[in-house]
């Protein structure tokens, strides 16, 4: 027959596989801290040398007149973008994956790869538009819609790993519609979004699940 | 007492199975090779409990080919669903003392 000790290690063992098998928990919060700082750089790289500290204003119109360089702005923030985002995708896979392999769990899980999908998938619609947006020369609305787009991917992942990350998602989904009303400080919003609430979950997530 | 032990099924005293059951009561579907890094355990032993499984009608096995790699997924069955919240209703019964 079976006693309570055995009972108690069949649920214990039921609670983990349920976990293990359903959430991607070796998301990080040091990621969330490190991709917050290279948003950051990205965004002070942004304004201090492709904007040249706001100097260079981007209106189609005026550019259009002058006929100054026109492709500089878009084309340099382009890169700025790309550039962060490459660096805070590789640094956060690379702090999760050492977290897993830290607390000796598979990193590459079932529950990983669909955080993954829900997050390439939603992210890729979003740089599509971003891209057709610039291509309309409506760069002014791009932090907008990187924010709300990168907002509604948190929140489609918050399901299959901790639940905590919807807060940041709808913090990100809102200064995406700020931003999108506030058109002249997309950059601050943007900088906000990807940067300073980045860090502050991180940091919130580090000290709640990674000590 | 009776009842407390007619709740606990003899399918999921088994480790390995109730492990493969409590993967698939919160996943729709999953393959092989995710049930087998979730369990670690080798493809025979994995293979032979799902069989016994699938034999109890606990699971749902379905077969399609990614390319011309054979995929096998599984599910749970209606009748697994039942009889799992039935085992572990009956086990947190037998924890009623603690």
């Amino acid at each position: 027959m079976k006693n309570q000790e055995e009972s108690l290690q069949d649920i214990k063992a039921i609670r983990q596989m349920m976990e293990q098998s359903s959430k991607f928990l070796s998301l990080s919060g040091l990621s969330g801290i490190a991709a917050g700082i290279i948003a950051l750089f990205g965004a002070a790289f942004a304004y201090f040398v492709v904007l040249n500290q706001g100097e260079n204003v981007y209106n189609e119109y005026i550019q259009g007149l002058k006929s100054t360089n026109t492709n500089f702005v878009p084309l340099g923030m382009m890169i700025t973008a790309v550039t962060v985002f490459i660096l805070a995708v590789s640094s956060a896979w690379y702090l999760s994956w050492r977290k897993a392999k830290k607390s000796k769990a598979k990193f590459w899980t079932h529950a990983a790869k669909v955080v993954a999908w829900n997050l390439i998938f939603i992210l890729a619609i979003g740089g599509a538009f971003s891209l057709i947006l610039i291509y309309h020369e409506n760069i002014r609305l791009v932090a907008s819609i990187m924010l709300i787009f990168y907002g509604l991917a948190l929140l489609m992942a918050s399901r299959y790993t901790h639940r905590d990350i919807q807060y940041l998602a709808y913090t990100e989904i809102m200064l995406g519609l700020l931003a999108g009303i506030f058109l002249n400080y997309g950059l601050i919003f943007w900088s906000l979004g990807f940067g300073v609430f980045h860090i502050v979950y991180g940091i919130s997530m580090y000290y709640k699940y990674d000590r | 007492m009776k009842t407390i032990i007619e709740g606990l099924n003899k399918n999921f005293e088994n480790r390995i199975r109730l492990g493969i059951m409590s993967a698939l009561m919160v996943n729709d579907t999953l393959d092989f090779n995710s049930l087998k890094d979730l369990l670690g355990v080798t493809d025979g032993n994995l293979a032979s409990h799902l069989k016994a499984l699938e034999k109890h009608e606990l699971i749902l096995v379905s077969k399609q080919f990614i390319g011309r790699k054979p995929n096998t997924t599984y599910s749970a069955s209606e009748l697994g669903r039942i009889n799992f919240k039935k085992h572990l209703a009956a086990l947190e019964q037998l924890l009623g003392g603690i």
